[in-house]
């Protein structure tokens, strides 16, 4: 419109009546139309923020640090495992056991900084691998195995329990670190160390795996755990057999999501969440101390060391992912796969090139992706004879953030892309394959 | 035509801008119409269109073109002129609903590469109205879930002349006869909808002018017409 009011303006010959005219357009005319043009856009605004959507309180953040640049007082990265943080050390006399006498110790705990299913075959392979004890009597040769560490994938198991619990739906964790980590075992060795020797060192070789072998790295994720204690006496409910218990998030803020973790079988009854507080129908009627997992939202962090990268499992805010979400229709289009696949924040580096359905004794390779929800079940249907869904992608070169992805992460990604889209497909087994 | 608004309209599908029209308050004119063109569906960029100002909007001008009035002519005529475009800009909200509203945001989802790049790059060389509808057969998806029916009806709507066969029995397979020469903007269209609609156990066939002969239909058995299948 101003440009509009500028060319007639223009067009105008005589310029006392053009000068009136112009004095007008600026006093009130244009205030109008922007006011109108202000409240078209506000309208507007309105009708999209109509469709309602706090699935973003949920997102997961991960990361990793080495124990040394570990900060603990990071905006909202936290371990996820706190015994990570203590320093754990080898008891000789055990050493000691096992290289007489055969058995397994586990020494410490490696990354492995490659693809995950290159670790995987690795893992399986069973292979020796050999190191030394330094110790302050004398070296010895030692003979050890790699296990896969599958403790951090447990610590995902559980927070989807506690999402289950608080009525939260699951969305799967992108977490392309937690499938490579791996325990050094103890398997024997050369030599006989007494049990009063002091170990000064333990090396161990991987051969030409050493280059991807990273020590004391931490995963981090954005879930802090939090004991709190309701504000006031439990309130009865009518029932008088459940009391609601409020926990007050003024103090630990209120953008963030909160869950609580259930003591035992049938204390919680539910969970309601208001904007302020979080209200706990349990049977339990004393005041007490729950657990409760923060879901920190995360924050441009400024001053920062050095950390691997952080990725996430969050979503593009779009209208057709809230629309989706509102619909209880199952939508078996080829449309919902791709929006399913690039809702992703994470996906920006891949693109969806096809969608295939092959028997499952067509199988052509080993699928490169592996599930990262095995813990959820499809109660309906068995395992055996599903027809496989194969999604080729490619990687997309020229978008944004894609240098800044390591290439051991990018099949992570593809795998973390397939498990979602599998979690609303469950009629097909799915896999994830470059074309 | 017979409002302002349906003039903006015209220009605007006609992809040029509606700031080259000019109203004009018409010097004779019928009082029970808006518009008194002298061809009456006829209207071109760089116009010059004769309103009744009074038909609908009475109470903003009846003074503005007082009979006594005389003087500043030039003032008043473009003052008419921009607050004409002004009302007509206010007219085209008078549909809006929040079902036009969705559709708007599921084309801008869409532009914005929500369903991936490629479909993005396909979309984007859609006529505008063509973007409506498959926007709409999107919210429609959503509400229903019934992929092959959209699948279907997204066919007929860009090629109104398209025939699809279902071959269910031993296998999922559509025949589409597409009914038009095979060309950059066919295929792209034809792409995007079964990139979209199609449920991914579909397999499909193309037949683009040539029809395969069903027997007994004439009009498929054309020599040197039949496609084979």
């Amino acid at each position: 419109m101003k440009e509009l009011v500028q060319d007639r303006l223009g067009r105008m010959e005589d310029l006392q009546q053009r000068q009136i005219l112009k004095n007008l357009m600026t006093g009130v005319f244009l205030n109008l139309v922007e006011y109108q043009e202000e409240m078209t856009r506000k309208l507007e605004q309105r009708v999209f923020h109509e469709m309602e959507d706090d699935g973003q309180r949920y997102d997961i953040f991960v990361s990793m640090c080495s124990r040394e640049d570990f900060d603990p007082i990071h905006e909202f990265l936290y371990p996820m495992l706190p015994s990570d943080y203590a320093d754990n050390t080898v008891d000789m006399s055990s050493v000691a056991s096992v290289i007489r006498e055969g058995g397994e110790l586990k020494l410490f705990g490696l990354f492995l900084e490659m693809e995950t299913g290159e670790a995987q075959r690795l893992i399986q392979s069973g292979r020796v691998f050999h190191g030394q004890v330094v110790t302050d009597a004398g070296s010895y040769r030692i003979d050890i195995r790699l296990r896969q560490d599958k403790r951090y994938i447990h610590e995902i198991e559980k927070l989807y329990h506690v999402f289950l619990d608080n009525g939260i739906p699951w969305k799967t964790v992108n977490h392309p670190y937690a499938h490579k980590f791996v325990d050094v075992l103890l398997t024997g060795g050369e030599g006989e160390p007494g049990s009063h020797e002091e170990i000064r060192e333990i090396t161990v070789s991987l051969d030409e795996f050493d280059a991807c072998s990273r020590q004391e790295v931490i995963p981090l994720w954005n879930v802090e755990r939090l004991s709190m204690k309701n504000s006031g006496f439990p309130v009865p409910a009518i029932d008088r057999v459940n009391y609601e218990h409020v926990l007050s998030l003024r103090k630990t803020g209120v953008e963030h999501g909160y869950l609580v973790r259930a003591g035992g079988e049938g204390e919680v009854r539910y969970i309601k969440r208001s904007e302020h507080e979080l209200t706990v129908v349990t049977p339990r009627e004393k005041a007490g101390v729950w657990e409760v997992l923060k879901v920190t939202k995360p924050v441009e962090t400024r001053l920062g060391r050095q950390l691997y990268k952080l990725v996430s499992n969050r979503r593009r805010d779009s209208f057709t992912e809230r629309y989706a979400r509102k619909q209880a229709m199952v939508v078996r289009a080829r449309a919902e796969i791709a929006r399913i696949v690039h809702s992703f924040e994470a996906a920006e580096v891949l693109e969806l090139e096809g969608v295939e359905i092959v028997e499952p004794d067509r199988r052509e390779a080993l699928p490169l992706t592996y599930p990262l929800n095995p813990f959820v079940s499809d109660n309906v249907r068995t395992e055996a004879g599903k027809l496989v869904m194969r999604l080729g992608f490619k990687p997309l070169a020229g978008a944004q953030g894609a240098k800044s992805i390591p290439p051991f992460m990018i099949g992570d990604l593809m795998s973390f892309v397939v498990s979602e889209v599998q979690m609303y497909f469950p009629e097909y087994r799915c896999e994830g394959v470059w074309v | 035509m017979n409002y302002i608004w349906d003039v903006v309209m015209r220009i605007r599908n006609l992809q040029a801008d509606a700031a080259d029209i000019r109203f004009v308050p018409a010097e004779t004119y019928s009082p029970y119409m808006e518009l008194s063109l002298p061809e009456l569906n006829a209207v071109l960029p760089g116009q010059m269109l004769e309103i009744n100002p009074y038909y609908r909007f009475y109470d903003i001008f009846r003074d503005l073109y007082a009979p006594d009035l005389t003087g500043d002519e030039e003032l008043r005529d473009t003052l008419f002129d921009l607050l004409m475009h002004f009302l007509a800009e206010i007219d085209l909200y008078q549909g809006m609903n929040r079902r036009e509203y969705y559709i708007r945001f599921v084309r801008r989802d869409i532009a914005s590469g929500l369903f991936g790049g490629r479909i993005r790059e396909y979309f984007s060389r859609l006529e505008r109205e063509e973007q409506e509808t498959v926007a709409e057969g999107i919210l429609r998806l959503y509400e229903t879930g019934e992929a092959v029916h959209l699948f279907k009806e997204m066919m007929k709507r860009l090629f109104p002349g398209s025939v699809i066969y279902a071959n269910c029995e031993e296998k999922d397979e559509l025949l589409i006869y597409v009914g038009r020469e095979e060309d950059e903007a066919a295929r792209i269209r034809v792409e995007l909808i079964l990139e979209l609609f199609l449920p991914p156990r579909f397999q499909t066939e193309l037949y683009w002018s040539r029809h395969f002969g069903v027997l007994g239909t004439e009009s498929t058995m054309r020599m040197d017409a039949i496609a084979l299948y």
